[in-house]
């Protein structure tokens, strides 16, 4: 219970990061930072499928409310990786974590399946935001270009936020 | 377990489509360009179901089809043979080959999708700019007139109804009789009102009503339907019930009619 409250907390501050990133952190045009994909991934699995789309849902909706984009667009962007991070934690973490309702990290499960997980969850994000963002108007070598150079960022940056949102339980 | 795990995969799913449809309405009422791209999205999709819906229809309805166009052929053909039989064969040589007839061009084409049952009823024809399709074309069957071409895109037309408040058919009581303009009458599906028709012509319930030809849109002489009751407005003009004989529930099969001229009309009107 102590290490859900303390969950619900991080996840606000991040979303108010998330925010502030949005906001102040313009990187160029094929640079776009976010972290929700893995905060999105790290909601702990006793949390039901339906409970992380709501979850989801209302961060992205309050990051776009609150930042200068366009609403709607984190969220839509969002909400597959929300739908899809069962499965996700199932193929790359095993099925005991969900049956036991564990939570993960990177000392127990190691970096290299969280990160295949990770990267799989952004690129869904990432996908859905640059196609949504384009509108059709971009060529696909910029939509491309945008999508692995946004990727390999935010992989780093969701790095940290998984460290963050599921800490070693020795620590 | 299995059968509430399926439930639950359901609800699930179906809160999944419900967020993101609301996500993205919010995108799209938010910002023009992913508006006109989300529409055109979602046209282009339910035009590929529509389609496919419509092609599994006509599969189930080809032996009816098959009857009408049967029938509608021995018609053409016994009114070809009697018009053969009077011509000379002078002017026999003189009549041009392919689909154009006169001041008209006339394109088969098929009913993707009709709308009935509001007051501003329209149809999907299966045609588009590609076969030849331009705004302003009228909308035919062997039963009478259906709609006017209002947009076009490569592969599909917009027509709007003869079902339509907005909509009216310049029509002829008789092949000889006066002309008035005839419209839904917005109760029933086969039901038209002909109007302003000079009190003193003289018409009897059953006559046959056709197009007029004073249009710039329909060819003349296209039979509409029958009349029915009538009654006298502000003393000085008929209104005459109409009952058309195309059932607008059933129409599949239509001719798309351009006028040749009618750019050229258009432009003289204006200028005057």
């Amino acid at each position: 219970m102590k290490v859900n409250q303390h969950f619900g907390i991080l996840y606000t501050l991040l979303v108010i990061a998330q925010v502030i990133l949005c906001n102040y952190a313009q990187l160029g045009p094929y640079v776009m930072l976010s972290m929700l994909p893995a905060m999105v991934f790290c909601i702990p699995v006793s949390v039901s499928t339906i409970g992380c789309m709501f979850i989801a849902f209302a961060s992205g909706l309050a990051v776009d409310w609150f930042s200068e984009g366009l609403i709607g667009l984190n969220t839509a962007a969002i909400l597959p990786v929300a739908a899809l991070r069962t499965g996700m934690v199932r193929v790359f973490l095993g099925e005991d974590i969900i049956s036991r309702g564990d939570r993960f990290s990177f000392r127990k499960n190691g970096v290299a399946k969280i990160s295949a997980a990770l990267i799989l969850s952004i690129a869904i994000y990432l996908g859905l935001y640059v196609i949504l963002d384009g509108a059709g108007t971009r060529p696909a070598w910029f939509n491309f270009t945008r999508l692995g150079v946004s990727l390999v960022c935010n992989y780093i940056l969701a790095l940290i936020v998984t460290d963050i949102l599921t800490p070693d339980e020795r620590k | 377990m299995r059968k509430g795990n399926i439930i639950y995969g359901l609800i699930g799913a179906a809160i999944f489509i419900i967020l993101e449809v609301a996500a993205l309405t919010m995108l799209s009422h938010n910002a023009q360009l992913q508006r006109t791209w989300i529409s055109s999205g979602i046209q282009g999709v339910m035009g590929s179901v529509w389609g496919f819906t419509q092609n599994i229809s006509d599969y189930f309805s080809l032996r009816k089809s098959n009857d009408e166009l049967a029938q509608e052929n021995f018609e053409l053909r016994l009114k070809l043979a009697k018009a053969e039989e009077a011509l000379t064969a002078d002017l026999k040589a003189e009549i041009p080959a392919g689909s154009s007839v006169g001041e008209y061009i006339y394109i088969p084409a098929t009913i993707v999708k009709i709308s009935n049952n509001t007051q501003h009823n329209y149809m999907i024809v299966g045609k588009g700019s590609n076969q030849g399709v331009v705004e302003g074309a009228g909308v035919i069957t062997g039963k009478g007139a259906v709609g006017v071409i209002d947009a076009v895109s490569e592969n599909y037309s917009y027509a709007r109804s003869f079902k339509n408040h907005e909509m009216s058919i310049s029509a002829r009581l008789g092949k000889e009789g006066a002309v008035g303009p005839l419209s839904w009458n917005g109760r029933t599906g086969n039901g038209a009102i002909l109007k302003e028709i000079p009190h003193h012509v003289e018409f009897a319930p059953g006559d046959t009503v056709y197009t007029s030809g004073y249009s710039s849109i329909f060819p003349p002489d296209i039979p509409l339907g029958v009349t029915g009751a009538s009654k006298i407005v502000n003393g000085a003009t008929y209104e005459i019930e109409v009952k058309l004989f195309e059932d607008f529930g059933s129409v599949r099969y239509v001719t798309v009619v351009e006028n040749k001229g009618q750019v050229e009309m258009k432009r003289l009107e204006e200028e005057q």
